[in-house]
């Protein structure tokens, strides 16, 4: 096996990516706010700072792994099919097990330096105190294992897929699957050497499953300095134990992730040469694919959208789009059917939500970029369409993806509204006079409106989809909280009127909504001005 | 199929004033002036990097000139932009294809973009799609077709809305020859049917056969602009002649070098090739001194220059 030309080539393209610059600086900057967040909260420095500050570091760092590490990866065989260079690689001596080895080093490299550059501050919490050493090689382990299976995730999504958009997407589907199987296993390991023989009157019939999911959840991620808190009341045998079957969980986890490396190698090695779709599967595209029923309705139905705005038509004329559509659909029902019978079922509405606008922002971040890179944007630019028709055009086409989902969570929270049980939604904030309820609405709301405008203007100004994604995140929905963070610290600390600082959920909410309107307005007067100028990057 | 009418029907398809585009410190175009008539078919020449495609995104309102002026058809490119829109097709070096479309829904859909009324649309795509010789592919998803074909769709597209002019970049390029051949005839036709095309190629030959006026373009500047036939005789430095003698060919050589009007004298192949210093030289002094000097002479000709020698001359294949 030969995977040094691969691991050279790989090196100096990465070496060249801004991106990568951007995404340790992101990763640093992220765990800083959340240690100053955690250090200017008057409630958080009651006991043991520096555990807590470490579990929440830890915790933000785990998230990320799992978030950014499938999707940095899962076009990294997927761009080569499509680009027409993984059938050059394979004109050489290099074996499909050397591509993806090199491959995944490299990438397990990139997700190594974000890591390493996030190390200064996850080093803070030690200095603080309340951190052993003990929960400094869990977090390693643990974080190891999710690189490793993350990794795992991003490189089988990449050789299924061709397209960049759904190697994105299934790499993130597989990496929740593995989390949950990891997660899953790892939690039934850890009641079974650890909590079963040290912990006085634990009963197996007595785990419901939201308590496997809770423990799974702390576990893995120490939040708020939970670890801590474990291994002070457990004995050092149960310690021991528990160490032991984390270190083994991340031998699992190299294991499980080596050998879905060697698959993917094997998939690669079989579908190296291009096939053209077979019989069978044309047939089943049919059957799934084209409409049955009503065709001349939805013959009409298409036409009419061609006629009212070609660019809204062009996001809604394909099978594909169909499929987005419907099973952001059918995955909000699923959620909202299996978490019905939970007590806190309200809780789940807002983290929903929250969900799809992510994924109201990937589709807005990523919406121009085929046709950028096809050069298609180019022969638009050049008819007599508006900017404002390709702008609304486009705008309805991203909303209509979302629309039935979103309708849904809103059908289920006017519902739960009606019921008066809203105000689980917020919980801790007794306020009467500060009800977040319409607030958070409200963001909501907001959030669907402004984000893709957003997401737009970053998909015709950055080169890849992260970076426009990332970005769109941040300005449509950091941002606005980070400067109304600033803006209330700054009059606190100014005394200007110190009880800014002191206002609560539902007039914050408010506030990050007037600012995301006016970043919106602005992102979207850039982003008019770039389509009237033909400015954009040109090919991704 | 209807285009915004122009000012003025007498304005040029195209001109441009000291036409300057800069991309950082790179200088694309330099002060370019470009005047296309109406009904010309215009060959755009230069190297890779000359400046063509800048020239041709300009007037097709993609870029915007970091100095001077463009008009097509009369109207500014900046400021009547959407106008200029109506009037030209453009097709770009690349193809711009969704190629999960098919053939007539990808027509329909720049028709739709053109405002064409739905009622016309179809008779229109047909219409296009049998003038660049498509129409049996009309079901196909475009991924499926050739990259000839895909290039004829290209153009069925930039058809599609009836445009008074065609902007088209390197149109012929990776097309076999019959493809090309082609191609060329139904330029051809389109320039028959009152249609101004400008086209830019490498492929200097047929555009020699193929335009009636032709521009030379260099580090983004202008070097010619004239009729196609006449480019040989403006663009020559010198006129060359193949010279056949009998005897000491060294003699003939010391004989021609010492006449002033003859430039410079080369060896080759038992023959002597012979540059005179410019166009206007009479090339009877060649034979006269040879005939003079005592050698005789049994072969003069002259050599006949395509347009891709006379590329070759004045361009230096500088790019940027």
């Amino acid at each position: 096996m030969n995977a040094w030309p691969v691991i050279h080539r790989e090196l100096r393209a990465e070496a060249r990516h801004t991106f990568n610059y951007w995404l340790r600086l992101l990763g640093v900057s992220l765990l800083l706010s959340i240690f100053v967040m955690m250090m200017l909260d008057p409630q958080g420095s009651a006991s043991k700072p520096g555990a807590k500050l470490f579990g929440n570091l830890n915790t933000a760092l785990f998230i990320a792994i799992w978030l950014l590490v499938p999707l940095l990866t899962a076009d990294c065989i997927s761009r080569e099919r499509r680009e027409g260079t993984l059938g050059l690689l394979f004109l050489t001596p290099l074996t499909s097990r050397g591509v993806v080895v090199g491959k995944g080093l490299i990438h397990a490299l990139r997700a190594a330096t974000l890591l390493l550059a996030t190390l200064p501050v996850l080093a803070l919490p030690f200095l603080l105190g309340g951190v052993t050493w003990r929960e400094g090689v869990m977090a390693l382990l643990v974080n190891l294992s999710s690189v490793c299976l993350a990794l795992a995730a991003g490189l089988i999504a990449s050789s299924q897929c061709t397209q960049w958009n759904r190697a994105l997407f299934l790499a993130e589907v597989l990496a929740a699957i593995f989390l949950l199987g990891f997660g899953g296993l790892f939690t039934f390991a850890l009641l079974l050497q650890v909590a079963a023989p040290f912990v006085p009157g634990f009963t197996w019939r007595g785990v419901s499953f939201g308590e496997m999911l809770t423990g799974a959840a702390i576990l893995c991620t120490d939040v708020a300095g939970m670890w801590s808190e474990a291994f002070g009341s457990l004995p050092a045998a149960a310690n021991r134990a528990w160490l032991q079957t984390v270190g083994e969980g991340a031998l699992v986890a190299i294991f499980a992730s080596g050998l879905m490396v060697l698959r993917v190698a094997r998939r690669l090695e079989r579908t190296r040469q291009e096939q053209p779709p077979t019989a069978r599967q044309l047939r089943w595209q049919r059957f799934f694919l084209a409409p049955l029923f009503w065709k001349s309705l939805f013959r009409s139905k298409m036409r009419r959208r061609l006629e009212r705005n070609p660019v809204g038509w062009l996001q809604q004329r394909s099978a594909a789009a169909r499929i987005t559509k419907w099973g952001w659909c059918l995955f909000v029902i699923a959620v909202e059917s299996s978490m019905a019978a939970e007590d806190d079922f309200v809780r789940y509405q807002l983290p929903l939500a929250l969900l799809l606008i992510l994924g109201l922002a990937a589709s807005a971040a990523g919406s121009f970029s085929h046709e950028r890179q096809s050069g298609a944007l180019e022969l638009i630019l050049v008819t007599p369409l508006s900017v404002g028709q390709i702008i609304f055009g486009r705008l309805r086409g991203v909303w209509g993806q979302l629309l039935p989902a979103l309708g849904t969570v809103a059908v289920v929270c006017l519902f739960v509204f009606q019921a008066g049980s809203f105000d689980l939604l917020w919980p801790g904030d007794d306020d009467p006079n500060n009800n977040p309820n319409s607030a958070s609405a409200l963001f909501l709301l907001s959030s669907f409106v402004t984000i893709p405008g957003v997401g737009f203007y970053f998909s015709l100004s950055r080169r890849h989809f992260m970076t426009a994604w990332l970005l769109t995140l941040a300005v449509g929905l950091v941002l606005p909280w980070l400067t109304l963070w600033g803006g209330r610290w700054f009059f606190f600390l100014m005394h200007l009127n110190p009880l800014t600082y002191r206002f609560g959920t539902g007039t914050a909410l408010a506030w990050a909504t007037v600012l995301q309107i006016v970043f919106g307005a602005a992102t979207g007067g850039l982003l008019y001005r770039n389509l009237h100028c033909r400015r954009f990057v040109l090919v991704s | 199929m209807s285009a915004a009418p122009p000012p003025d029907n007498n304005v040029p398809a195209v001109q441009t004033f000291a036409l300057t585009r800069v991309y950082g410190s790179m200088i694309a175009l330099n002060a370019l002036n470009l005047t296309v008539n109406r009904g010309d078919l215009f060959g755009f020449i230069g190297s890779n990097g000359a400046g063509k495609t800048t020239t041709l995104r300009i007037l097709a309102t993609f870029l915007a000139p970091s100095a001077g002026t463009a008009q097509v058809l009369g109207h500014d490119v900046v400021r009547d932009a959407d106008a200029v829109r109506h009037v030209i097709g453009y097709m770009p070096d690349f193809f711009g294809v969704y190629k999960d479309m098919e053939v007539t829904e990808y027509l329909d859909f720049f028709g739709a973009c053109y405002k064409i009324p739905s009622s016309q649309r179809e008779k229109t795509v047909n219409d296009v799609l049998e003038l660049v010789g498509l129409s049996e592919k009309k079901g196909a998803l475009i991924g499926a077709l050739s990259r000839g074909m895909q290039q004829r769709l290209g153009l069925a597209r930039v058809l599609i809305h009836d445009p008074q002019l065609l902007l088209l970049d390197e149109p012929a390029s990776g097309l076999d020859p019959r493809a090309r051949i082609e191609m060329m005839a139904i330029l051809q036709e389109l320039q028959k049917m009152g249609k101004t095309i400008i086209i830019s190629s490498h492929i200097l030959s047929e555009l020699e056969t193929l335009c009636n006026r032709v521009a030379i373009i260099e580090k983004g500047k202008l070097i010619y602009t004239g009729q196609a036939q006449g480019v040989r005789d403006q663009m020559a430095t010198g006129r060359v002649f193949w010279v056949r003698v009998i005897g000491d060919e060294v003699r003939a050589v010391e004989l021609l070098k010492a006449r002033p009007e003859i430039n410079q004298v080369e060896q080759t192949e038992g023959r002597l090739k012979v540059t005179l210093n410019d166009h206007d030289t009479d090339p009877g002094c060649v034979a006269e001194t040879l005939v003079h000097g005592g050698v005789k002479l049994v072969g003069l000709e002259e050599e006949e220059l395509g347009l891709e020698e006379v590329f070759m001359r004045v361009t230096r294949g500088e790019t940027q």
